[in-house]
């Protein structure tokens, strides 16, 4: 590339209509003529589509031609353009970086559609704003990172083998690292599985042999991670066996544990009618196809108490030993039950079922199939607030009704299933090694729910499964298969780039106060050269958050691209008369 | 909604400060609605508002902006840390602006997710109401 | 003290015709859109959800099932298919079937076999004794011995009849307990209700107020034989009108020893006349377009249907055959078969659908009761 930081900047601004998106609001012509007369900008034209391939066109002539040598677009939002552009200024030879995107579409024109003078007018300070920020911009370069095109998988339940075998047929290795001495995880644990009915063994049976068919994957039962270092592309994990892996990137599907009732939670541990839904399903597996008989004594007529352990209130509720309610929905329990009393009316049609539920959350596809099935069935239904739970009594189970009126409804119960919730499982060890980001429901948490949904904030971390947020299995699968195709994009080639958006020291300028060290939450980002005394970062384990920024009195510490410099300049030109 | 206020003699401008990962987004969904509003109303995007020293709050407020929000990704934010810091440092803003006698009600840290078009709306109802107190 | 289950009940009600309703997820839709459905007479929802728990002390005497007349509205925005306002029909038949001492109501309604037999059985009874006493015409002589069966038919119809009344007295006594509108008589001035009750019987209004949509706009014009409550009007004010004449035929003939021929004859004719019109446009509604109001016919409906437009038709046919004073031995067979019939349908009134023009006037008083202010005592 040509060397830009010696010339003098010369800056394009092209202003688009998006069609009429733009200009029938916004007086694009005005904003080009305005623009042209603003220091440093050399040409200023409007165009109907700059995303067009004659826009880029046009962009790329410009800077060929020699006419200029930064570029600011003003249209629509970056998030849907900016790469684009960023990729045209690479194919004119120039940084993609000395690249500026404003957006004049979903801030300005489309939401100040009955003020056009008002609009034109910010629209022209946006530009200069934007003019200003690449000015002061340097020519940056995406980071680049080695590859190491192994991937760690850690928990060898359905997720985490799915995941493994996922991953193994992108080419990539594979060690599964289990801590228990068989894959498999809770789908040991049921007897079939909704929505499609199958024979859990059947799966587990499938998934097993497909590993054992893979020689990419290596599984390692009976083994934990004991210590962590690295970053994206250069992970290095020590296992329980003392030996050390060399890992590009890892995938957490460490799975959960099942919600254990409070102590004396209607009346759990004291009263031996009444149990849980995962020691049901296992009496059922262990009798399968038999009439339920609990203690002894055949069972006639029986009732469910949904939300144990899930949706809990302060106040209410004994708290979690972290002091905590479980206050999420967990989500699965509901579909799991229903598909469990569809399976007891299997075989005893004339059992009586009662179902006291708080809400009933059958979502996913064929789910509210199950709940229909079990209603047409006759199961009764009743529906109790949190503030009133049904009451346990010797022979039945008394429920302030809300679908009658909270008239207290008396069930005949010989068995009562608490329907109990889905809770993280082990995986605090990790969470401190790895420094993983925890939700407030303490499960494990993703970069974005919808932009970023299976990896997580510190790159090189994915998600599938249980661990990240209850899920049936259908979606455990999904997250895995997600998260190894976003892996393996991540390890296609053999660097990784980032984003150069880190912390960079002027060192001319840095002290040495140490004031940084203390406010980066991220170990090894920012750290004190032994020598020199000042601070140094660390490209790859630095976040880009700009949390040390702002605490470098001698402004030695600027986030690329982002500098305070460049905020402040467009400030001003936000604030500056037109 | 009050979508003239720019028109208004004196009235002032509105600096939101947004974030990649939420509001910046947020403000792109309240675009995508046609929902309207004023456009005294300037949005800056950066990756987090944690980034900001006190004296840049000061030093917009100077140039003339009428007010400020900062709108966070809240418990959305990506960044481990960053809110408890950037919340304290608002905290210390407050008292620097108090000691120069200026409003605190014209800075106003609150969260907006890429979704929240409502409370969009209203953060920047709420600011245009200070923002003509002063002008008046 | 809570509501006592029967998982029982719901299988049993889908006997008198209720549809899917352990399907009913308790959206309330069916309540929203039913236009006679008030706070403290709320339904169809909270009889579903009585009817669903099988809580049976919660519906034996409920009001609720009388105050709805059928427009359907509830079944055409159910989301689930559950036929709301075929529950309601289905509980009005269990409540009427409750109030049978005998328990025949029950098998009435719930095995259509049973129904026709009785019916059949019934008929032959009825169908023996007037051919007995009308022997002569149809039969040779020697068949039956004239009319010297007369006197036994006119004791054994004494009987039967006294049977009846004590049976229709019982049932009375039922409905009086189980509907718990004694208490409501007390500290309460009733002559305000009872004309209330009056009114309504007369004109039917909330029947009609059931076809103005919840949005309260009155629906475009029907033709007069869609209108249901005309339909109705005309069914039960024929039906009273026949019902006038005859004791009008009676009294003239029997106590003034003289036939006063028209005002009687007049009287019936039109009545029955309008009788004939409505039961006609009310079968014509069920066959042609099921989709209004009730869907479903069953046996029991259907027979009350069938007994009252045979009635009607055969009534007119004596009536010319009277006037014309024609004689000829199908006349015969008409008449008893008319006769007969009709013992039929004042036998059996108390156990079939016609109970509700007992019940549906009685649950109408006990709702209004409700909404009378207590006299406050000073």
């Amino acid at each position: 590339m040509t060397d830009h930081k010696t010339e003098t900047p010369k800056i394009g601004v092209y202003i688009c209509h998006c069609g009429g998106n733009i200009s029938d609001t916004i007086d694009v012509k005005r904003v080009a003529a305005t623009l042209a007369e603003y220091p440093n900008v050399e040409i200023s034209r409007e165009y109907p589509f700059m995303c067009s391939d004659a826009g880029q066109k046009m962009v790329i002539e410009d800077i060929q031609a020699g006419r200029n040598n930064r570029v600011v677009i003003a249209a629509c939002s970056p998030m849907l353009h900016e790469l684009t552009f960023r990729k045209t200024l690479e194919r004119a030879d120039l940084n993609p970086y000395l690249y500026e995107h404003v957006n004049i579409r979903e801030q300005a024109s489309w939401v100040h559609k009955a003020d056009h003078e008002g609009a034109t007018d910010k629209a022209i300070r946006l530009a200069r704003a934007g003019v200003e920020k690449i000015l002061r911009q340097d020519e940056l370069e995406s980071i680049q990172v080695d590859a190491t095109k192994h991937v760690l998988v850690i928990g060898g339940g359905p997720a985490g083998m799915k995941a493994a075998l996922d991953s193994a047929g992108r080419g990539l290795r594979v060690t599964l690292v289990e801590k228990s001495d068989r894959l498999g995880g809770h789908l040991h644990d049921l007897d079939t599985v909704y929505p499609s009915g199958l024979k859990a063994s059947k799966i587990l049976g499938r998934l097993l042999n497909k590993i054992k068919a893979t020689p990419l994957i290596t599984v390692a039962l009976n083994t934990t991670v004991t210590g962590w270092e690295g970053f994206v592309g250069n992970f290095s994990a020590t296992l329980s066996d003392q030996s050390v892996l060399k890992a590009g990137a890892v995938i957490l599907s460490t799975g959960y544990d099942h919600v254990i009732p409070a102590d004396g939670e209607y009346e759990y541990g004291k009263d031996p009618r009444v149990t849980t839904l995962p020691q049901l399903i296992e009496h059922m597996k262990s009798h399968a196809g038999q009439p339920l008989v609990w203690h002894g004594k055949a069972i006639k007529s029986m009732a469910f108490i949904h939300c144990v352990g899930s949706r809990q209130k302060e106040g209410v509720h004994a708290p979690q030993a972290d002091g905590k309610v479980n206050d999420y929905c967990s989500r699965v329990c509901c579909t799991a039950a229903l598909h469990t009393i569809n399976a007891i009316q299997e075989i005893q049609p004339e059992l009586n079922i009662y179902d006291c539920y708080r809400d009933i959350r059958t979502y996913g596809r064929g789910h509210e199939e199950i709940y229909t099935k079990a209603s047409k069935n006759g199961v009764v239904f009743l529906r109790f607030n949190e503030d009133a739970p049904p009451e346990i009594k010797s022979a039945s189970v008394v429920v302030k009704d809300v679908l009658t009126w909270n008239q207290e409804v008396e069930v005949p119960a010989d068995l009562v299933v608490l329907v109990t919730g889905i809770k993280q499982g082990a995986v605090d060890e990790l969470v401190s090694m790895m420094k993983l980001p925890v939700s407030a429901d303490r499960f494990l948490q993703e970069a974005h729910p919808k932009l970023r949904p299976v990896e997580v904030a510190n790159n090189g971390f994915y998600l599938a499964g249980n661990c990240q947020a209850p899920m049936d299995l259908v979606e455990s699968a999904a997250a895995a298969g997600a998260a190894s195709s976003k892996i393996a994009a991540l390890l296609s080639k053999d660097y990784i780039p980032l984003d150069p958006y880190v912390a960079r020291v002027d060192a001319d300028k840095c002290t040495g106060c140490e004031a940084c060290l203390t406010e980066c939450s991220y170990t090894g980002a920012i750290f004190q050269n032994p020598t020199t005394r000042k601070a140094e970062v660390n490209a790859a384990l630095c976040k880009g958050c700009g949390a040390c920024v702002a605490v470098c009195e001698p402004r030695a510490l600027d986030l690329a691209g982002w500098s305070i410099d460049q905020m402040e300049a467009m400030v001003d030109a936000m604030a500056a008369e037109v | 909604m009050d979508i003239t206020a720019s028109t208004e003699a004196g009235s002032k401008k509105i600096l939101l400060i947004t974030t990649i990962a939420s509001s910046y987004t947020g403000a792109n969904t309240v675009g995508q609605a046609r929902a309207q509003y004023a456009p005294n109303t300037y949005i800056l995007r950066v990756p987090d508002p944690v980034m900001f020293p006190e004296s840049f709050y000061l030093r917009t407020f100077e140039k003339g902006f009428g007010g400020i929000v900062i709108m966070s990704s809240g418990s959305d934010c990506p960044y481990e840390g960053a809110y408890p810091r950037l919340s304290a440092r608002v905290g210390r803003v407050y008292q620097l602006m108090r000691e120069k006698g200026i409003a605190t009600n014209r800075l106003k840290l609150t969260t907006v997710c890429t979704v929240c078009k409502h409370a969009f709306l209203k953060e920047i109802d709420d600011m245009q109401t200070v923002v003509r107190g002063i002008a008046a | 003290m809570s509501i006592q289950l029967d998982p029982t009940f719901l299988p049993d009600l889908a006997k008198y015709g209720a549809g899917d309703i352990s399907a009913c997820f308790h959206c309330g839709n069916c309540t929203a859109v039913c236009n006679l459905s008030e706070e403290g007479a709320s339904f169809p929802r909270k009889m579903i959800r009585f009817a669903q728990l099988g809580a049976k002390s919660e519906l034996i005497g409920a009001s609720e099932p009388w105050l709805c007349y059928a427009c359907g509205e509830c079944s055409t925005t159910c989301p689930r298919q559950a036929e709301p306002a075929e529950f309601m029909a289905s509980l009005r038949r269990w409540q009427i079937a409750q109030l049978d001492p005998t328990g025949m109501g029950k098998l009435w309604f719930k095995v259509p076999a049973f129904a026709l037999l009785v019916t059949m059985a019934l008929m032959g009874v009825f169908g023996t004794l007037m051919v007995s006493i009308h022997g002569s015409k149809v039969f040779p002589q020697w068949v039956f011995g004239g009319t010297a069966a007369y006197e036994t038919i006119h004791h054994v119809g004494m009987v039967v009849g006294a049977l009846l009344v004590a049976l229709l007295a019982a049932s009375f006594g039922l409905l009086v307990k189980r509907s718990g509108i004694l208490p409501l008589l007390k500290g309460r001035k009733p002559w305000s209700a009872f004309k209330w009750l009056a009114a309504e019987m007369v004109t039917m209004k909330r029947h009609g107020d059931c076809e103005i949509s919840a949005d309260g706009v009155v629906p475009i014009a029907k033709p007069a034989h869609k209108d249901h409550r005309l339909v109705h009007l005309a069914m039960m004010w024929g039906f009273i009108g026949l019902g006038v004449a005859t004791t009008l035929d009676f009294l003239f003939i029997f106590f003034l020893g003289f036939e006063v021929f028209y005002p009687a004859r007049v009287i019936g004719t039109i009545a029955g006349a309008v009788m004939l019109w409505g039961v006609s446009a009310a079968i014509w509604r069920r066959i042609a377009d099921p989709k209004s109001g009730t869907r479903h016919t069953n046996f029991a409906d259907a027979w009350v249907l069938a007994f009252l437009w045979i009635l009607a038709v055969t009534g007119f046919w004596l009536e010319v055959v009277v006037t014309l004073k024609a004689h000829h031995v199908v006349h015969d067979w008409v008449l008893i078969l008319h006769a007969a019939m009709a013992m039929e349908f004042v036998l059996l009134f108390g156990m079939t659908k016609m109970a509700h023009v007992l019940v549906r006037p009685f649950m109408l008083l006990k709702y209004k009761l409700e909404r009378t202010p207590m006299e406050t005592v000073d």
